[in-house]
């Protein structure tokens, strides 16, 4: 390997070190709003009241799953949430993002909406 | 002559057994084989475990791990541990002097599994078909058997919020389970 090509390699690995750093880094409040922003979407959908809650839910982390790693707190924590109570879900949602040290946190569309988007 | 908790758990072995497994097979039946992705236990499993040793038979573990793979409590329950400071543990032992004492030794705090904040992890350890709960004293707790698989049907004697799986068992999205909070 020339040293040209070293060089390379060893900027690819920086700079994949340096998107896992910046990644670990983000704040959580990003990921909140990323599920919440996405739920004002799924509201929006033309075919929202025809979909099913399971087709719902199941859309709403598709969706997320496009910007949000399987292993994101904001994900993992819907994901647990749309298995409970319809009417327990907002409250329990805002519950687990504002334990994660956010000050507020609110969603209209999820609020108005998370007894329709679950698995029951 | 006096009687152990043992003893008296064995002696009473059988009315709770049949109390909560007929709760526990109304479930299953309901559940199927492709649901429980987690290893769950009701309570009388663990029960018969604490009283004389048995273990569930094959079939019933069959029913409750069938699905995809996931974590049972005993893996990661441990990793946490070292930086649980002395604040938790003056609460969790404050707990576990609330519940029965062949209980006390499962019980854990829920920062002792997971990264994530407390709430979420509760909520996680219910949809995998575990029970968790608010304690009074503001410590978010869980419990398994003496394997580290979740209880599914455990009531403690003094909580603030439960949450735990709906009964009958239930699929619910992603491989896991239906639950509810209960609150005091």
């Amino acid at each position: 390997m020339g040293s040209s090509q070293k060089l390379n390699v060893a900027r690819s690995f920086t700079q994949i070190v340096m998107l896992i750093q910046l990644s670990a880094c983000s704040p959580q409040s990003t990921s909140f709003k990323t599920v919440c922003s996405n739920f004002d979407e799924l509201l929006g959908l033309n075919n929202y009241s025809q979909m099913t809650s399971i087709e719902r839910n199941t859309w709403l982390l598709n969706k997320s799953l496009e910007t949000l790693p399987t292993n994101d707190m904001a994900l993992q924590a819907w994901n647990a949430i749309a298995n409970a109570t319809a009417s327990e879900r907002y409250e329990l949602y805002r519950d687990a993002a504002l334990s994660t040290g956010l000050k507020s946190w609110n969603c209209e569309s999820m609020e108005l909406a998370a007894y329709e988007v679950g698995a029951n | 002559m006096t009687s152990t908790a043992a003893d008296i758990t064995r002696e009473n072995k059988n009315l709770i057994q049949n109390t909560s497994g007929i709760i526990a097979s109304v479930g299953l039946n309901q559940v199927g084989k492709r649901v429980a992705g987690n290893i769950v236990t009701p309570a009388t499993w663990a029960l018969n475990y604490a009283a004389d040793g048995s273990t569930p038979g094959k079939e019933d573990l069959m029913l409750f791990s069938a699905g995809f793979a996931a974590l049972s409590a005993s893996v990661v329950v441990g990793t946490l541990k070292a930086v649980v400071d002395d604040r938790t543990k003056r609460q969790l032992q404050a707990v576990k002097q609330k519940e029965n004492p062949i209980h006390r030794k499962h019980i854990k705090a829920c920062v002792y599994l997971d990264w994530s904040p407390s709430p979420i992890t509760a909520s996680k350890i219910a949809s995998a078909g575990g029970t968790a709960w608010l304690a009074t004293n503001g410590l978010w707790c869980f419990i398994t058997d003496a394997k580290g698989h979740h209880i599914c049907d455990y009531t403690p004697n003094s909580f603030l919020k439960l949450y735990q799986p709906s009964m009958p068992l239930s699929e619910g999205a992603n491989g896991g389970f239906l639950w509810e909070v209960r609150k005091n």
